[in-house]
């Protein structure tokens, strides 16, 4: 389902106003936490005030769950998210040149933002200071880039660089979170500094920690990810698919569709790549039986305005593709009945004869006859289509039913 | 009497709520748009346009800006995005009665002092944000929520690194 | 606690998580698979066939644990079976009584059929189903009967409706056919490994 706008579920139009809309929560929520007081801020680091870190970790850890579970529910496909790249020393040498930007200035850009807009004159200035950084980092790029675009490692998760699961690690940052607030709770009550800038509104965090224990060891036993789509065709309806034999195309059809240009069947091979590169229809595309489940595959099964025939060089590989999409929920996936196989059959079992229009040879003929040439040369299309009519055997609609 | 109700400042907001919502925010951010909030990128974005309106040469000459000349680099999502950010911090200072110029700073140090640290900060942020592609919001907290290396990696390097050196710049805040 | 946005909007977060999870679970079981559908695409990297040759030397010898799960149509299955099978015709396959019929076979189960495609089918649903221990025989019966049980054909033993049985491209590689199209890759006239034995 999600993301929405990578996918194109909404349009992409629609971006720059989800964009002001969040914008504006998030600038909200900055400020009323206290964001914009570099004071506040600053406190994280002199134990006066954690604000800071109760806010970032929280977030951080209510996003975290969030998307676990919307993966594991099959509502977000991670592929779709963007996953900051790592460039090793870059990221490193990064944070910790903002580590001295956070002491020294007192905020991070987006809270210098919130900060700005109410009025307070060092955000200003912080702000332009950041212009002035951008600026230098801008000319002294050929300095930064080797830096910069180097030592990269890919998109790595933690979990994986850990060598943990991806729940056991969200686990642990759960606890860790917990253990953080608890420790900084008492550090900052038994700090004697500064007491007016935690003029903040109470509430028991009783339950909400319970909340996140529960989820936390829910997390933890949770079964095997299931890929359980809600779109998922069920068990009986695809016992019913299978037994139906709707889904078989008749070789006679794609051959007319090609021979005759009708472009109304979207072709995709599911042999090996080796064999595609060796010989392929016209127009097909590949995609291998043990790719046919990703996600990058699915440009090639739907979407293309066409019906989609699976083809192999049997009904046997095809068959097996056609089951793994029908199940996942792809609807209206055909299957060319008996594959290339029964194809080249089909054109060439029977000996060659000259086509004209004297000869008594059935249109069934003709159409067998001209199309074999078209495959072996390819220049009787045109003459194909001024004197062939469309054989019974290739319907050129219907598309169940056998041979 | 009710004037004088009406004006007070209101306190801030609970540390959890602010940031439960805020992982909301975050979390919403994701499912519709598949990546995270950020801010620095429009600074970024700015000082691209600026300089390649400015000077074309320059941008033409160098890669930084010349990579982002191609597009049109204020029409990005996180220029929108800070934009609404501005509104939505001005809301909230309106709402709880906190719109007044002023400075914050330590107790111990003089404005100007602070506005020098200020835009000193301001510029290592800025470096620091280029080389971590993205600051504390886009880097690490959008990705620490979707468990990317980076993310915890530039969130260590920049709270570590405070740790760190806060000592040493204790006059600043303390 | 009425007044407690925290706990009432990470009650709501709380809640939400839950239900979704007790709504997916409830889904995913109407659905009435055991094993997802990557998982049973994963068991076609193991070998989920077993050659005419392997059948061979199993078959040989009746000690050997398996059963043939033979899904042709009775009338088929009485005039002429193989040891060891049982009878399920493939339009039978998908009543709860094959299933837990199938299921409670203990011995490695080998499924022939009509067609190897039906055969193929067959071996996805049930190992969806929560099968294990399942192998499908290439082919259709009667090849198989014919060509390995009856008489026994060397040239046979690894056959497999799904190979090219002819040079395609030689026939078929002609401009029409390479020209068109968004494809990846050029076909290549490249000749292909001696044509296939066997086949229509």
């Amino acid at each position: 389902m999600g993301p929405l706008i990578p996918q194109d579920i909404i349009s992409g139009d629609l971006n720059f106003f989800f964009a002001l809309i969040i914008g504006i929560a998030f600038g909200f929520i900055l400020e009323q936490a206290g964001f914009s007081s570099s004071r506040k801020l600053a406190g994280v680091f002199y134990g006066y005030d954690f604000v800071v870190l109760k806010v970032f970790f929280t977030a951080a850890v209510t996003a975290a769950i969030g998307l676990f579970f919307l993966k594991y529910l099959g509502w977000v496909d991670f592929n779709f998210l963007y996953v900051n790249p790592l460039y090793l020393w870059s990221a490193l040498i990064g944070g910790i040149v903002m580590g001295f930007g956070f002491i020294l200035g007192g905020f991070c850009p987006g809270t210098s933002l919130g900060a700005a807009v109410i009025g307070k004159i060092d955000a200003w200035f912080f702000i332009a200071g950041m212009f002035l950084g951008v600026f230098i980092f801008g000319i002294f790029y050929p300095v930064f880039e080797p830096l910069h675009t180097g030592y990269f490692l890919g998109n790595p998760f933690i979990y994986d660089t850990l060598g943990l699961s991806q729940q056991w690690f969200l686990f642990l940052l759960i606890f860790m979170a917990l253990a953080a607030f608890a420790v900084t709770q008492l550090i900052e009550d038994n700090s004697t500094r500064f007491k007016e800038l935690l003029y903040t509104q109470k509430l028991s965090v009783r339950y909400p920690l319970l909340f996140a224990f529960i989820l936390s060891i829910i997390i933890l036993f949770l079964p095997n990810q299931r890929h359980s789509y809600a779109n998922e065709m069920s068990r009986n309806d695809l016992a019913a698919a299978i037994l139906s034999n709707e889904r078989y195309v008749p070789v006679e059809k794609v051959v007319h569709s090609l021979v005759h240009d009708v472009r109304d069947l979207h072709l995709v091979d599911v042999r090996p790549v080796a064999e595609f590169n060796t010989f392929h229809l016209p127009g097909a595309v590949s995609v291998p039986l043990e790719n046919i489940l990703e996600k990058t595959s699915e440009d090639n099964l739907t979407g293309t305005g066409k019906t989609t025939v699976l083809y192999a060089n049997s009904s046997d590989k095809a068959d097996m593709a056609w089951f793994f999409v029908t199940r996942e929920g792809f609807k209206n996936i055909y299957v060319m009945e008996d594959g290339l196989n029964k194809m080249y059959n089909f054109l060439f079992s029977t000996p060659d004869t000259l086509v004209n229009n004297n000869n008594n040879m059935t249109p069934e003929e003709k159409f067998v006859q001209n199309a074999r040439k078209w495959f072996r040369e390819g220049s009787v299309q045109s003459a194909v289509k001024a004197s062939m009519p469309a054989p019974s055997a290739a319907p050129a609609k219907a598309v169940k039913g056998g041979c | 009497m009710e004037t004088k109700v009406k004006n007070e400042v209101k306190p801030y907001m609970n540390p959890y709520l602010a940031g439960f919502l805020l992982g909301i925010v975050l979390l919403i951010t994701f499912f519709i748009t598949g990546r995270g909030l950020g801010a620095s990128g429009a600074i970024k974005s700015t000082v691209i346009t600026v300089v390649g309106k400015a000077s074309p040469a320059t941008a033409e000459s160098n890669h930084f800006f010349a990579e982002y000349l191609k597009g049109s680099p204020l029409k990005s999502w996180l220029v929108f995005e800070v934009i609404g950010m501005l509104l939505g911090g001005f809301l909230s200072g309106f709402l709880s009665n906190r719109l007044t110029l002023r400075v914050d700073k330590g107790p111990g140090i003089k404005i100007r002092t602070r506005l020098i640290f200020a835009v000193l900060g301001g510029m290592l942020f800025g470096i620091g944000s280029q080389l971590g592609r993205g600051c504390t919001s886009g880097a690490a907290l959008s990705g620490m929520a979707v468990f990317s290396t980076a993310g915890f990696l530039t969130m260590m390097g920049i709270f570590g690194t405070g740790y760190v050196i806060a000592y040493f710049f204790r006059k600043l805040w303390l | 606690m009425k007044n407690n946005q925290l706990f009432n909007s990470t009650l709501i977060f709380f809640l939400f998580i839950i239900f979704a999870l007790l709504f997916s679970a409830i889904t995913h079981k109407v659905k009435g698979y055991s094993v997802a559908n990557k998982e049973v695409l994963n068991t076609l990297q193991g070998p989920y066939t077993l050659s005419y040759y392997d059948f061979y030397l199993l078959y040989k010898d009746t000690a050997n644990d398996f059963t043939i799960v033979d899904l042709r149509t009775p009338e088929a299955f009485s005039k002429e079976n193989l040891k060891k099978s049982v009878n399920i015709p493939f339009e039978k396959l998908f009543d709860k009584e094959s299933l837990s019929k199938l299921k409670d076979l203990k011995e490695s189960k080998l499924l022939v059929g009509n067609h190897q495609n039906e055969t193929s089918l067959a071996y996805l649903y049930l190992t969806s189903a929560g099968l294990t221990d399942i192998k499908v025989l290439p082919g259709s019966f009667d090849i198989l009967y014919n060509n390995i049980v009856k008489a026994t054909n060397p040239s046979y033993f690894f056959y497999n409706e799904e190979k090219a049985q002819w040079d395609f491209p030689r026939q078929m590689g002609g401009e029409n056919a390479k020209s068109t199209g968004p494809a990846p890759a050029l076909p290549q006239q490249v000749e292909m490994k001696t044509p296939v034995k066997g086949g229509c």
